[in-house]
């Protein structure tokens, strides 16, 4: 177990400075950052940049500057950004619980309705409400996430006043952006609940379970269900990044103050130190998920073996 | 063949998809409109009205006929992007999983940092450097998305290898590059097949969410993500805006997605969910 779980954290470390990497090599292509901050003012003299980039640190070579932004990393300073003068690590800091209110809303929301009506599906196999679940699953598969959106501020914002229809105020603007993300990955998941049980279902213990004359409520619940959760519970998590992926859209759908916007602005700013800090925190964020994810399934299913 | 006629979702399938076809080849005579002409007596036009059937924008420009033109970009990009992914992804994976060695390792470590990143994030990083584009962005789903074909074909060749028909071959004398291209290619092209397909609806889901978030199509080119865009801004007075372009959206999704799934039964009975 101990040299899995070592292996496994090396393997998270290896993807991480790969993604760090290349933000930080891409974001470097993107030309002089002290270029970049006299947009729109007078073309400043050579002396003016030269000042800036030693400021800036942009003097140096790429891996130096590499080095030092993990380095920094270690220390949780993410550089300071072009546009306010303030450190990013603060403003993630503080964007942070808006993105992570919403994912989580999102994945209990498509848990709640994931699990009964896959295991409904699987139970009725064939029946019309397995048709009718297989069908709302691969509608979720094939809406974008804004439009749905969209379409949920039209119904429940714009016709029905129930929700405020954008913003960051209380717990009743978290309605429709998580309900949007929860939708459309409770699709994606009940699918799998369906499938996962059915296999389990055919499975000899269970058939066991049955001839011992358990009743079926308990063979379900008490038997097939915990197993057939275990492939779940991996496919959730490496959705976690697919979500958040999401959550950058539909934050600026609901004009959620979160750090997909954040990305945004800073696109639109050119502030490139706030991008990167951005993408990195998602991208640790992810590793994060997956790493824990990683390491439930290994002790959630004794089959699994640590080599 | 002749199942294919009688299943329902392959039905569904193709004929959204070869409407969505056939709309974007015969665009400019099926259009009523020109896409790109506003027509200010027309702002906010209600939809089902025999001059503007599904009504008409902020600046007066037809919602039927800039959806009619949209089905080429959407189509364009789709079927570019998975075109140039999976033959990269295709050659390399074959490769790789072949003779192995150092270029099978840096495979399998690119495809294990690829899962660990989203593509979004991936393309806000690239696209804030090189600009918004349709080509840069097919340019970029090619790049993020090869890893996924070369590891599936990779795979696929590992256990085509072991066979024995390729030890047969190979013991008769068949050289390196008749046995890929004859016997290890032929045999993975069928995962190849279905992920291409679902990964066209992805792609069209991405293209319009990218360009909705402004760093995709130019704007001034009808395209669905551009028109959701823009009638989020109507939503409260003009409900056909943003309603009409997502409706096309989903349905030419669920049209691939369909497809995919029918061609996933069909080809490989054991992928079945």
């Amino acid at each position: 177990m101990l040299r899995y779980l070592i292996r496994r954290l090396f393997q998270s470390i290896f993807v991480l400075i790969g993604i760090t990497l290349f933000v930080s090599f891409t974001i470097r292509l993107s030309g002089d950052p002290a270029v970049a901050m006299f947009q729109g003012a007078s073309a400043p003299t050579a002396e003016q940049l030269a000042t800036i980039r030693k400021a800036l640190g942009t003097d140096r070579p790429f891996l130096t500057q590499y080095a030092s932004f993990l380095g920094g990393l270690l220390h949780g300073d993410l550089g300071t950004s072009f546009r306010s003068g303030q450190p990013v690590a603060e403003e993630v800091a503080h964007r942070f619980p808006a993105t992570l209110s919403l994912a989580l809303a999102a994945l209990a929301i498509s848990l709640v309705l994931a699990v009964p009506l896959g295991v409904l599906a699987a139970r009725r196999h064939g029946s019309l409400s397995d048709l009718a679940i297989r069908v709302f699953s691969l509608l979720g598969l094939s809406f974008p996430n804004f439009w749905l959106g969209i379409m949920l501020i039209l119904i429940f914002a714009v016709r029905v006043r129930w929700f405020p229809p954008s913003g960051y105020a209380g717990p009743a603007s978290l309605v429709l952006p998580s309900l949007t993300l929860g939708l459309i990955l409770a699709s994606t998941t009940t699918r799998l609940v369906r499938s996962s049980l059915l296999d389990v279902l055919g499975e000899q213990y269970v058939t066991t379970a049955r001839a011992k004359g358990i009743t079926e409520q308990r063979v379900l619940y008490r038997h097939a269900l915990r197993t057939a959760l275990i492939p779940v519970i991996t496919f959730v998590g490496l959705q976690f990044g697919a979500l958040l992926g999401g959550v950058v859209i539909v934050e600026q759908v609901f004009a959620w103050p979160g750090l997909g916007s954040l990305a945004l602005n800073a696109i639109s700013f050119r502030d490139y130190p706030m991008l990167q800090g951005t993408i990195t925190v998602l991208a640790i964020f992810i590793a994060a998920i997956n790493l824990l994810v990683d390491l439930s399934y290994a002790l959630l299913d004794p089959r699994i073996r640590y080599s | 063949m002749k199942k294919a006629l009688t299943d329902p979702s392959f039905l569904l399938g193709a004929a959204i998809v070869l409407v969505i076809l056939a709309s974007a080849v015969f665009a400019p005579a099926l259009a009523p409109h020109d896409p790109t002409v506003a027509d200010l007596r027309a702002r906010l036009a209600a939809p089902f009205q025999p001059h503007y059937l599904l009504g008409a924008d902020a600046i007066g420009r037809d919602i039927l006929s800039r959806i009619i033109y949209g089905a080429r970009i959407s189509l364009i990009v789709g079927v570019t992007s998975v075109a140039a992914a999976s033959i990269v992804g295709t050659l390399v994976g074959l490769l790789a999983g072949y003779f192995g060695g150092l270029l099978d390792t840096v495979l399998m470590r690119l495809a294990d940092i690829q899962l660990a990143f989203p593509f979004i994030l991936l393309a806000i990083t690239v696209i804030a450097v090189i600009g918004p584009g349709l080509w840069k962005l097919v340019l970029v789903m090619a790049f993020a998305q090869w890893v996924q074909y070369a590891r599936i074909v990779r795979g696929q060749v590992l256990s085509i290898r072991e066979t024995d028909y390729v030890q047969a071959a190979t013991s008769l004398g068949a050289g390196h590059g008749r046995i890929l291209v004859r016997h290890v290619l032929l045999n993975a092209l069928t995962p190849v097949t279905v992920l291409a397909t679902l990964g066209i609806a992805n792609n069209i889901l991405l293209e319009a969410g990218l360009t909705f978030l402004g760093l995709g199509v130019d704007p001034t080119i009808p395209s669905w993500g551009g028109m959701l865009a823009d009638g989020r801004n109507y939503i409260e007075r003009a409900w056909w805006v943003s309603t009409f372009p997502g409706l096309a959206i989903t349905l030419t999704v669920l049209g691939f997605n369909l497809l995919g799934d029918w061609l996933r039964d069909t080809l490989d009975p054991r992928m079945q969910g």
